[in-house]
């Protein structure tokens, strides 16, 4: 089993792992594949055993989101977190390896993050109970699929705006088209991204009177949430104002449910 | 890593492409390269570029490259987010309103150079080529480019930063030891040798000295501060000097937390308990020394005892740290910018240097490497200066009473000399500022509001960057896009090894440093300018650069990075490509080997053919000879009045992880790491001032000078002291006058002064200010408003320091 060792008496929290792996992963802002914990700085009155009476140290922590860079081990390099931490005291190999070099003398924390064969068991596992849940019509709540029903999700381009599309509960907008529209599920799903992106608050779908069979207007209420972001990943809007200047939408997600 | 050869024999060299400095993997294309700015820093990293379709994608550190073997900092990490960043200049442009109305047009590169070129003509014969100023930043990346630029095209001996007094960085340490020694000293980390921690003639330090630095954040001159990290892993002992307690002050045999701007009262202490108690290194002394009998008699009253009231550091911690540099295997003392942002600059600069010499730590293994540039390929302020006439040459402005600018050790003019030409118009007005890799409104510049004044009566102004800065914005007449460092050809010594920088993308209409000082330099005086692109440039900066006999290196500047370097190619070890090593920066005791002579004869290159701590040169420039400590100008002693209504000692522009100085603001990772400036206030003062973490608060000067940053409460520093960042501006804001997004408002420069230096017109007493500190409340006055409104803080008369608000009652101490 792999595994990676701190040596984090010496780590300096230079955030560099945090953001190599960010990088590795594509991960974006406020996620993190490794991550800085502090403990200090703070002065001991009570007598301790130590070098100095100062308490200083950074401890890296691994998350859930860590493969151990299996693509880069496989072509023989480091890790991205080993390669870049500045302090040099990371390092990654077999567990059993690893323990090894934990003589006592400094402080030593051995990570070893989900194997690949727990992991693939976890999301199997959680796969199969979506299915479940939406095979059988009963709506289990779990952390894999919050809405039961039929999702599509794809993505476009509106000129050079990306834009990812995900729409929950398909059936009901197809069981709206059988009924009054003349146009099919493609035609209704452009129609849909013009009339989302021109208002991004809109509350139905609105199928226009020439569309319809009967010559009048039909409308199917959804709930639509629009996240935008800029050409750097950073989220436009919402807490992240003080980076708002303007900028133009690169990409925009819209998830949308009938 | 304690073990180098180790981690080597487990380094997967092909996995790395081993000798190759171009390939595919996948869909991008890798190339092994060397970072420097811009984006900022000194350092010279070793990079991967994965670039696709001429854009940066990813960077990561080259674990082939021995200056940091694939270590890398967040900011190169997160490169491409600085090279593709929508703000980036795109065009040269001019401005289309009046200075500060944030107006431009975009104009092409001819028309941009076909109006300097008429104006600089034009200056040169109606008012003489001293009337223009070429100003830089720090020497990072345009250490030769730009010098080279102001003697061969400008043809002008008045170089400097801009606003900078008392040249506080770097520069005295440099010329102090040059005086003392006749070489820099460098702290010996391995980084000269090609097999760096393997190497068999090198030792690691017993004993790392830390002193007015943090070089881990700093990573000051070529100097990677992580490289000591491995020294204490593999065994060395640290002490630190230093107000604040840092990861060094945490892990260190003895912290001496000393009050700001005392250092030499420090150093003279250590010097009396290793002379008192014979613990120098009598060989060394007597053999390689002169003048240690002056030295001794100076320090022999200066007992930790006498010192202790006078620093704040307990005299048995000052002595137990004297006594382990003495007695350690080896010392190696990391210096840093403290030592000059004080008014005892060249004082504690030669109080520490003698420490180091009395305990034979020069040229030792894991002492203080005496270091010149590999190959002797100098980094060379005044690099082509014979090609200004002596007649214009001795038109430099310096201050009428510095000994140091008359003997023309330093090759840059004066800023304050500048500022007060400006300001009186004597001996002559400016015509014209060319400002290349400076933001000096929010970083160099003391008392920017003094600054910005003087520019606007400048009548030309040109300013080189990749980011609209508040400096562009508020004195600008033409705007150039400078190009990144993976958008640029270039090539770079800093001590060793030689580094090289490849160009794999383009931006817009961005150029390079190099490449717009060659363009400029062709159409203005194309004699001194023979190379028709960067490429040849470059090749003649490695190998010629007007040295008679030219460098030692022999290669070109493409074939430095296509191959690898090794003996058979003249160069010290192998080294992966992009890199070339000089085996002279790797042999110790060069003093004993005759290889620091002109002469070739053993002993330094000083007038006495030894280190003098008693000095020749300083007291040639009328500087104290031996140690001296000076107060700052406003303390407890020197200002005992003043001190009681401001009674905290603000020290300020220790750095961060995130950000080069001005640099990287704009940028989202580092903003979302580091979103706001962040002044350190100890938990008891925040009780005794009623401020709180997080909250923001007000710094404020005798002189009502101030600026807001947010605290972070925190005893890193100790009670009676704060510390505040730099370099602080926010691009999100609005660029325009008065604002210029934000530089005045969080800005602790406002406290500082021009004008006021130390002995010989050298460092200035910026670490060391006293101030009060308050919250922020609705409806404060801003510093950008109280500047619209008033030019200023307080009133000064042109060419003039500020009145003294106390005369100090206690100076010199010696």
């Amino acid at each position: 089993m792999k595994g990676i060792l701190i040596n984090y008496e010496y780590c300096t929290g230079c955030h560099s792992c945090e953001v190599a792996c960010r990088n590795e992963l594509g991960l974006t802002a406020g996620e993190y594949g490794i991550k800085l914990t502090e403990v200090g700085p703070y002065e001991y009155t009570t007598p301790i055993a130590a070098d100095t009476p100062y308490e200083w140290v950074y401890n890296p922590t691994i998350t859930k989101a860590c493969d151990l860079c299996e693509a880069r081990t496989a072509l023989g390099k480091m890790p991205s977190c080993v390669q870049a931490c500045q302090a040099w005291c990371m390092y990654y190999g077999e567990v059993e390896d690893l323990a090894k070099k934990m003589d006592g003398k400094t402080r030593w924390a051995l990570y070893a993050p989900l194997s690949d064969d727990a992991r693939s068991a976890m999301v199997a596992e959680r796969e199969a109970l979506a299915v479940e849940a939406g095979a059988a019509g009963v709506k289990h709540v779990d952390t894999a699929a919050k809405v039961a029903g039929k999702t599509e999700s794809y993505g476009t381009w509106v000129g050079d705006m990306e834009l990812n599309i995900t729409l929950r509960g398909v059936e009901k907008l197809e069981a709206f088209l059988a009924e009054f529209a003349t146009i099919d599920l493609e035609a209704a799903k452009l129609d849909l991204e013009a009339q989302i992106i021109s208002d991004e608050k809109a509350t139905a779908y609105v199928l226009a009177a020439d569309k319809a069979v009967d010559g009048a207007a039909h409308e199917l209420g959804l709930m639509a949430i629009a996240m935008n972001y800029d050409a750097q990943g950073t989220q436009l809007g919402g807490g992240k104002a003080y980076l708002d200047k303007g900028q133009a939408v690169a990409r925009k997600d819209v998830t949308i449910m009938f | 890593m304690a073990d180098y050869k180790e981690w080597l024999d487990e380094l997967n060299r092909e996995a790395y492409h081993d000798g190759e400095w171009q390939w595919q993997e996948g869909d991008f294309t890798v190339t092994r390269t060397t970072h420097w700015s811009p984006p900022g820093c000194h350092m010279g990293c070793g990079v991967l570029l994965y670039t696709k379709d001429n854009k940066l994608v990813k960077v990561e550190g080259d674990p082939l490259n021995a200056v940091a073997n694939g270590k890398l900092c967040m900011r190169c990490l997160t490169m491409p987010e600085a090279v593709n960043h929508p703000d980036r200049l795109k065009y040269p442009l001019r401005r289309a309103g009046e200075r500060g109305e944030d107006k431009w047009e975009r104009i092409s590169w001819d028309e941009a150079y076909d109006e300097i070129t008429e104006k600089v003509l034009k200056i040169k014969e109606e008012h003489g080529s001293e009337t223009i100023v070429v100003v830089h930043g720090t020497g990072r990346n345009i250490g030769w480019q730009v010098p080279y630029f102001a003697s061969a095209c400008m043809q002008t001996p008045n170089v400097s930063t801009f606003g900078f007094t008392g040249f506080a960085c770097y520069l005295p340490r440099m010329i102090g030891t040059s005086a003392k020694q006749g070489d820099m000293f460098i702290v010996d980390a391995s980084q000269a040798h090609w097999d760096r921690y393997a190497s068999d003639r090198w030792q690691v330090p017993g004993v790392i000295l830390v002193w007015g630095n943090e070089p881990i954040k700093s990573n000051a001159d070529g100097f990677l501060g992580h490289w000591l990290v491995q020294c204490v892993q593999m065994g060395s002992k640290v002490i630190s000097v230093d107000p604040r307690l840092t990861w060094w002050g945490a892990r260190a045999a003895f912290w001496l937390p000393v009050r700001p701007g005392t250092d030499a009262v420090v150093a003279m202490a250590m010097l009396n308990v290793i002379i008192g108690e014979d613990l120098y290194d009598h060989e060394f002394v007597e053999k390689w020394t002169y003048g240690f009998e002056a030295l001794a008699e100076r320090v022999a009253d200066k007992t930790p005892e006498w010192a202790e009231p006078i620093c704040d550091v307990p005299a048995d911690r000052i002595r137990g740290a004297a006594r382990l540099i003495a007695t350690a295997s080896s010392c190696a003392c990391q210096w840093g910018l403290a030592f000059e942002q004080q008014i005892a600059a060249l004082g504690v600069t030669e109080s520490v240097a003698d420490i180091m010499a009395i305990t034979g730590n020069i040229d030792n293994p894991g002492g203080n490497a005496l270091y010149r540039c590999a190959f002797l390929i100098e980094k060379r302020y005044g690099l082509g200066d014979e090609y200004i006439s002596k007649e214009t040459y001795a038109k430099k402005l310096i201050p009428q009473t510095s000994g140091i600018n008359e003997s023309n050790i330093v090759s840059c003019a004066d800023t304050d000399a500048i500022l007060a030409a400006i300001e009186t118009g004597e001996p002559y007005p400016i015509q014209m500022f060319w400002i290349q890799s400076s933001n000096a409104l929010s970083c160099a510049s003391m008392d920017p509001a003094r600054t910005r004044a003087a520019l606007m009566k400048v009548p030309f102004i040109v300013v080189a960057d990749p980011f609209m800065t508040p400096t562009a914005q508020a004195v600008a007449d033409i705007v150039l896009p400078v190009a990144m460092s993976c958008e640029r050809n270039s090539c770079r010594t800093w001590w060793t090894p030689v580094r090289t920088m490849v160009k794999v993308t383009d931006f817009y209409e961005a150029k390079s440093d190099e490449q717009i000082c060659l363009d400029l330099g062709k159409r203005i005086m194309p004699e001194h300018w023979p190379w028709e692109t960067d490429e040849e440039w470059a090749n003649w900066y490695l190998t010629d650069q007007l040295t008679p006999g030219g460098t030692e290196y022999q290669r070109t500047w493409w074939d430095t990075v296509h191959e690898p370097s090794s003996p058979e190619n003249g160069c010290y070890g192998t080294s992966c490509n992009g890199t070339a090593y000089w085996e002279w920066d790797a042999t110790y005791d060069k003093y004993a080997k005759g290889m620091l002579r002109p002469d070739g004869q053993p002993g330094f290159n000083t007038p006495t053919g030894r280190v003098e701590l008693w000095s020749f040169g300083f007291d040639h420039w009328g500087v104290d000879p031996l140690p001296y400590h000076i107060e700052p100008p406003e303390s407890p002693l020197s200002t005992p009045n003043t001190f009681k209504e401001f009674p905290i000692i603000l020290s300020g522009g220790g750095r961060s992880f995130e950000f080069f100085h001005s640099e990287h603001r704009q940028l989202p990772t580092m903003r979302e790491f580091h979103p706001w400036p962040l002044v350190m206030v100890n938990p008891a003062d925040c009780e005794k001032y009623g401020v709180k973490d997080g909250e923001w608060i007000w710094v404020e000067n005798s002189r009502g000078a101030r600026f807001k940053q947010k605290v972070k409460a925190t005893i890193e520093v100790q009670p009676g002291r704060i510390h505040a960042e730099h370099g602080w501006w926010f691009p999100e804001q609005d660029g325009a006058e008065p604002n210029f997004y934000g530089t005045y408002d969080s800005n602790l420069n406002n406290m500082t002064e021009a004008f006021r230096t130390g002995q010989g017109g050298i460092g200035s007493a910026i670490k060391s200010m006293l101030c009060k500190i308050y919250p922020v409340q609705e409806g404060d006055v801003l510093p950008h408003d109280v500047i619209a409104e008033k030019g200023d803080f307080a009133a000064y008369e042109p060419g003039k320091p500020y009145q003294v608000v106390e005369e100090p009652v206690v100076t010199v101490i010696n």
